[in-house]
């Protein structure tokens, strides 16, 4: 068993910088669910998840809160994103090599409310956290802040 | 239908709106980070460019108009954004720890600080924990770069031995490309010799 991981290990040393980081989270994890409180639910592609703490989350999943729910993500670059009742956050994208501590992410608050806190994509470049809503773009340069859109 | 349920159910048509205060639909607020320091965003818009910094912390703005400064009381973030807030995931945590020469054993002075990682992991009601092995650059790279990955795999197996759940532990091995003091090839900087640490 550990001969066959070390095997598998040394493998991905091998390999260049960027695989090696996408592959330091499980498959295509671009983050985990912390927090989930009353009724959370995560829609990738045509299915919809009940939201559970320690869900792999992947780019594309859509976190959609109920009038009772709240729910919290913690992104493999260390950012920090919550949602308060009766929100829509689409995850549209996520690149992060952890290495050179480099990429770019890109989350929608369709409607709700939003507390986000920047990790290692802003710190290595700044304005490469982006957080869209309706009718305008945020750059985040590092940082905690706070969205609402209402409908 | 009763005229009071009625009532009560525009009450709560304005409660969902949340159309009951004085900012517009898309409000965006910064806060002090952990520290009190406070960083920047800019809110690019159809009508520009708005920086909010330590000068100017919130800004508002309607679906046709622009976006304009505001002043946020904090007992309104508290009102619309409260939820949200206490949502807010533990932040994650690094740690370093530093190993003896060509060895898989930590430092005496990693040994306690081991201590302060263990139960950081423990405190979270979830973990996610990543180990990225490294090396100094005395020796050959293949044998360093399986050093590395020994080094993370006996922390993952350390970890594991005092009742952690090895799924949620991943060990990866850098040798020493990525060096914390870059040196000249062939010499044994200690400070090289580490695995770092995230915990989610």
């Amino acid at each position: 068993m550990r001969l066959a991981s070390l095997g598998v290990g040394l493998a991905l040393l091998l390999a260049p910088s960027v695989a090696q980081a996408q592959d330091a989270v499980p498959a295509d994890a671009i983050g985990w669910m912390k927090t989930v409180q009353g009724s959370v639910t995560v829609r990738r592609g045509a299915t919809a998840l009940p939201a559970s703490v320690g869900m792999a989350l992947a780019r594309g999943d859509i976190i959609a809160t109920g009038h009772d729910g709240t729910a919290g993500v913690t992104l493999a670059d260390n950012s920090l994103l919550s949602a308060g009742p009766g929100s829509e956050l689409a995850l549209d994208e996520f690149i992060y090599d952890s290495a050179q501590l480099q990429g770019s992410s890109l989350a929608t608050l369709r409607k709700g409310t939003l507390s986000a806190t920047s990790g290692d994509i802003a710190r290595g470049t700044p304005g490469a956290m982006r957080v869209r809503t309706p009718t305008a773009v945020l750059a985040v340069r590092g940082t905690t802040f706070l969205v609402r859109v209402e409908e | 239908m009763s005229r009071s349920l009625l009532r009560v159910l525009a009450l709560v048509g304005l409660a969902l709106l949340g159309a009951c205060d004085k900012y517009r639909q898309e409000l965006f607020v910064l806060q002090p980070d952990s520290t009190g320091k406070v960083g920047s965003i800019v809110v690019q818009s159809a009508s520009g460019e708005l920086v909010l910094d330590e000068t100017r912390m919130a800004a508002h703005r309607n679906p046709r108009g622009a976006t304009e400064a505001v002043t946020v009381e904090p007992s309104d973030v508290e009102k619309i954004f409260g939820a949200a807030l206490a949502a807010r995931p533990r932040p994650p945590r690094q740690f370093r720890l530093y190993f003896v020469f060509d060895s898989e054993l930590l430092t005496a002075a990693s040994r306690a600080e081991f201590e302060a990682v263990f139960a950081d992991i423990r405190e979270r009601g979830h973990y996610d924990v990543e180990v990225v092995g490294h090396t100094d650059r005395q020796g050959a790279d293949d044998y360093n770069a399986r050093l590395s990955l020994q080094r993370a795999w006996a922390m993952r197996q350390t970890l594991i031995d005092r009742g952690l759940d090895g799924d949620r532990i991943i060990a990866t091995g850098r040798g020493e490309v990525d060096p914390l003091m870059p040196t000249a090839d062939n010499i044994d900087e200690p400070r090289n010799r580490r695995v770092e640490i995230t915990v989610r």
